[in-house]
């Protein structure tokens, strides 16, 4: 079953990249191999004091003194996080967050793709039901069952990013702990143990070419 | 003891002995019993009979006896005589066939006493000498023993049939249902067993007959009527965890009139699986059954019959609570009752017609004190009064032997008062039902009827249910059946006006929600409303089909092997789901009609005779259960959970679903029962498994597809041994869960309990 499943991958993978030859060949754009990145423990004002931690695909952290230029992608601050766009920055940023497979992410539809407003970031945090928008975290609340009052990067969540000089990239945030920890661990639902919240690790993939498909 | 048992043979031997027994014994069929055994009980006289089936036993002395008689592939009986001089009696006596043991037996699975062979329904029955040789005390310990049946805790020890929950189950007592339950589930511990004629259980929807909670089954409990007589039993039993019962019955009965009484005081010491926390798992408590029963024939005609149960139960417990960052103890005392009155006229004009007029009231109620411990001021209290009441009239029309029509109807009002419910709630049903039971042929038994039920609070609800019955070979049945089933919605989902003191979320009933909505918005508690309350619809019942298919074998007389199929569609199931967003973040939630759930599977039961005194039975599940949307959801790619160790996403796949939660895929038992005549005991030994279940979502994907989301499985193994002393004295011992297993999912297993009581008749009495 399992090799199936790998074989499958192979299978789409291989298709997936005929698929982009083939758009290469009737383009002219530049074949840049797709890297998948970590970024680990990316603060996300863990003292609450309200700033951001801007943060670059390409360069990592940068300064918060370039919070008003294009040398950032996406800021963080607690469970908010802004695109470098609209309300947020001078950039081309735009975000939505999509249902998925990070890997099964396979192309960017602009169109849909929304502007950071006042208040109201492209990115949506928790679950909106009522306009059945799905954002990245849930809240534990007082779950029965579980670690309880815990934000936890719902499984299945892509986020779609435009950077700020309009290219596209896909991440999985997979932690808003310290250390990416395992949180269906005693350790993580006892407070005590539990490891420092407003830490950002999570996975990317950025498209270099200016293409929307990864 | 045995020096009296010595003296007693001894005694025998010397005394006069010019008295004798002579009889004939005959299989069902009246063809000679040859070479039966026959054994004259509490002596160690016994002969084999000749050929012709005729037997001589000589020797005794003037006075009462009974006989056992046995034989290969037949059921042994008791047969009583009396010895007198002068004369020699003649002993006509027939044994039934083993295998056919169940033709005496007489259910009322279609509300009118038939013979289980000729109804064409599931029907299982327990009879009270299986319950007594257990040693069980109540009802949740002997249903744990069957095939199919899961005990499950939730609010209170309560049952799982076909892979539906407690809420689905209807229990009845001389049929009428028992009431008073909490988040769905009827606590079986309030049921005492020792006054149980038989348990019928019924499984497949009954709601044609039954209406709501008839769902995936009925379990009737038919209490014991008394002998002709004055009759007097005592009933003494010891446990572990300091536990204790005591049980009596006093029953009177001549041509006219039957009495009885039953009383039991069960106090148990409690036990604690939780070290870490003060409040225990089962808390000590002492509860108390009188079941009074007086029935007067007023002539052939006319009969009245008058049954009663009043149940009452305190226990304590302790509990440490957070106030201000100081824990503070506090004591947890909670009293219940629940009571019962059901005056049955039965009006019999002829032999084709019966008439039953029955009114039924019942109540349950439940106090919580929580007061601190260190000054007994009040910490919170909380109370739960319901009452209900039923009247209804029954008609059986018995056009002739292979024809039955059965016409009912009923109004019932039931009233509701407690702390999380706004004001006293009245509700109002009417209901009427048909049925109509008829053998085209001798192969062939048929069962068509339906139910049509009206409420105060939710939709109408038509149950129909259609069942066939085929002896295609002498040793093969086939049967068949389809029926709606359904459930009403509860009190909570009506009514709940429920405010989270800490969490602050709340949730509204959906008779009352567009009502509460109003009150939070102008109070202001409301930042958005996600559904409007005014398009919210009248909820409406959970409603089910179901298919029943089965198959009984019986390929020689030691062997019975029963395999059925079954698959129970519900839909409409209810669920919480949130209707606005309050301003500090928290939901609002109401109950809405949503899912659509599957439970099916394959069960079997085997029954071998080994000898004529060790009989070998086993059970076994195997069941499927899906929520269909969730199912659907996988199909499509949509359902994910993290691998914990990179936390990266995964997609779940079908065969990693793991179904309803509490739901084991297999499960079954196994018993060992012999009997020895000669020294008078009996001796079971039942093995119950239960493979693993689903516990709950604990990665947030909504369903439970991870190992730590599963419990493990686990065998638990009974063993129960009686021994006659004298005729009037049993003596019993006992262990249940030998293995001394535990479960940290199962809190109702708290480890071995030994046992031994002693069980007291009137002498000459027949057990």
């Amino acid at each position: 079953m399992k090799t199936q499943t790998n074989l499958l991958n192979l299978l789409l993978v291989l298709a997936l990249f005929g698929f982009v030859s083939c758009d290469d060949s009737d383009t002219t754009e530049e074949i840049v191999p797709l890297v998948e990145e970590t970024a680990f423990d990316v603060p996300a004002d863990p003292d609450m004091s309200g700033g951001f931690t801007y943060f670059s695909f390409e360069n990592g952290i940068v300064d918060s003194t370039q919070a008003n230029s294009d040398a950032w992608d996406l800021a963080f601050s607690g469970t908010t996080i802004l695109t470098n766009g609209g309300a947020s920055g001078p950039g081309q940023g735009a975000g939505l967050v999509v249902a998925g497979i990070f890997e099964n992410v396979s192309e960017v539809q602009e169109n849909e793709l929304k502007i950071d407003a006042e208040g109201s970031p492209a990115i949506q945090g928790s679950d909106s039901q009522g306009e059945n928008i799905p954002g990245w975290y849930t809240y534990t609340g007082e779950a029965p069952s579980g670690p309880q009052r815990a934000i936890i990067a719902v499984p299945g969540r892509v986020i779609i990013v435009k950077t700020a000089k309009g290219n596209f990239a896909k991440m999985e945030i997979l932690s808003y702990y310290e250390g990416n920890p395992d949180t269906t661990t005693d350790e993580f639902a006892n407070f005590a143990t539990r490891p420092a919240s407003r830490h950002y690790t999570f996975r990317y993939v950025v498209q270099k070419n200016g293409g929307n498909v990864f | 003891m045995l020096y009296a048992l010595f003296l007693s043979q001894f005694s025998n031997e010397l005394s006069a002995q010019a008295l004798k027994i002579e009889g004939t014994i005959t299989d069902e069929r009246g063809q000679p019993a040859s070479y039966a055994n026959v054994l004259v009980i509490g002596t160690d006289k016994g002969v084999t009979a000749d050929e012709k089936g005729n037997f001589l036993i000589k020797g005794l002395e003037a006075g009462e006896y009974r006989l056992r008689i046995s034989r290969i592939g037949a059921s042994a009986i008791e047969e009583r005589f009396e010895l007198m001089e002068g004369a020699t009696p003649q002993l006509q006596i027939s044994l039934p066939n083993a295998n056919k043991k169940l033709d005496e037996v007489t259910v009322t699975a279609t509300r009118t006493p038939r013979n289980v062979e000729d109804v064409p329904l599931r029907v299982d029955v327990i009879q009270g000498e299986q319950v007594e040789q257990m040693g069980a005390l109540r009802l949740n310990e002997v249903l744990a023993e069957q095939m199919g049946l899961q005990i499950t805790s939730d609010h209170g020890t309560g049952l799982q049939m076909q892979g539906l929950d407690s809420d689905y189950i209807l229990i009845l007592i001389d049929g009428e249902p028992v009431i008073g339950r909490t988040a769905g589930t009827l606590d079986l511990s309030r049921i005492a067993v020792d006054n149980i004629a038989r348990i019928e259980i019924i499984r497949g929807p009954s709601s044609s007959l039954y209406g709501s909670e008839a769902m995936a089954g009925v379990i009737n409990i038919i209490t014991k009527e008394g002998t002709s007589g004055f009759d007097a039993s005592l009933r003494g039993r010891y446990r572990s965890f300091n536990t204790s019962d005591l049980s009596t019955t006093l029953s009177y009965r001549n041509d006219k009139l039957s009495a009885s009484l039953f009383v039991d005081r069960l106090f148990s010491g409690g036990y604690d699986l939780t070290e870490e926390s003060v409040s225990m798992t089962s808390p000590p408590f002492e509860a108390y059954t009188f079941n009074p029963k007086v029935a007067y024939r007023f002539s052939d005609k006319v009969r009245l019959s008058v049954n009663g149960r009043f149940y009452t139960e305190s226990q304590e417990n302790e509990a440490d609570i957070i106030l201000d960052g100081e824990t503070v103890r506090i004591d947890d005392n909670g009293q219940r009752q629940d009571w019962n009155l059901m005056p049955t006229l039965e009006l019999l004009p002829n032999d084709k017609h019966r008439i039953q007029l029955r009114s039924y009231t019942t109540g349950y109620e439940t106090e919580t004190a929580l007061t601190y411990q260190n000054d007994g001021a009040l910490y919170d209290e909380n109370f739960f009064n319901q009452l209900f009441n039923r009247s209804e009239v029954q008609y059986d029309w018995y056009l002739n032997d292979r024809n039955i029509i059965t016409l009912g109807g009923g109004h019932t009002i039931e009233t509701v008062d407690a702390t999380r419910y706004a004001d006293v709630n009245n509700f109002r049903a009417t209901y009427g039902f048909a049925q109509y039971q008829f053998n085209p042929n001798k192969r062939l038994d048929m069962v068509v009827g339906g139910r049509f039920d009206t409420h105060s609070e939710y939709a109408s609800r038509f149950s129909p249910k259609l069942a066939v019955g085929y002896e295609l070979k002498d040793w093969i049945k086939l049967q068949a059946s389809l029926g709606g089933g359904y459930k009403a919605p509860d009190f909570r989902q009506l009514l709940l006006n429920f405010t989270n003191p800490t969490a602050g979320y709340a949730v509204v009933g959906s008779s009352i929600a567009q009502e509460q909505m109003a009150e939070f918005t102008e109070r202001g508690l409301i930042a958005n409303v996600l559904i409007d309350p005014s398009t919210i619809e009248t909820i409406k019942a959970e409603s089910s089909i179901a298919y029943n298919f089965g198959v009984e074998l019986t390929p020689t007389d030691k062997l019975t092997v029963n395999v059925n199929a079954f698959r129970n569609e519900i839909d409409n199931l209810i669920n919480a789901a949130p209707i606005a967003r309050k301003t500090n973040g928290q939901n609002v939630f109401s109950y809405f009609n949503e899912d659509e759930v599957i439970t099916q599977g394959v069960d079997l039961q085997l029954r071998y005779s080994i000898l004529d005194n060790l009989t070998f039975l086993l059970g076994y599940q195997y069941l499927d259960s899906r929520n269909v949307g969730d199912v659907e959801k996988i199909k499509n790619g949509e359902i994910f959970r993290r691998d914990p160790s990179t936390n990266r996403t995964l997609a779940v796949s079908l065969s990693e679903y793991g179904g309803l939660v509490n739901r084991s895929r297999h499960s079954g038992n196994a018993k060992l029962l012999y009997t020895n005549i000669r020294h008078r005991f009996d001796v079971s030994l039942r093995g119950i498994y239960r493979g693993r279940w689903g516990v709950g979502d604990l990665n947030g994907n909504g369903v439970v597809d991870t190992e730590q989301e599963f419990a493990q499985g686990y065998v638990q193994l009974n063993l129960a041994i009686n021994k006659d002393i004298s005729d009037w004295l049993t003596l019993e011992l006992g262990a249940n869960n030998l293995l001394d297993t535990t479960n940290e999912f199962e809190p109702s297993m708290p480890g071995r309990i030994l046992f031994g009581g002693l069980n007291m008749r009137l002498p000459g009495r027949n057990r």
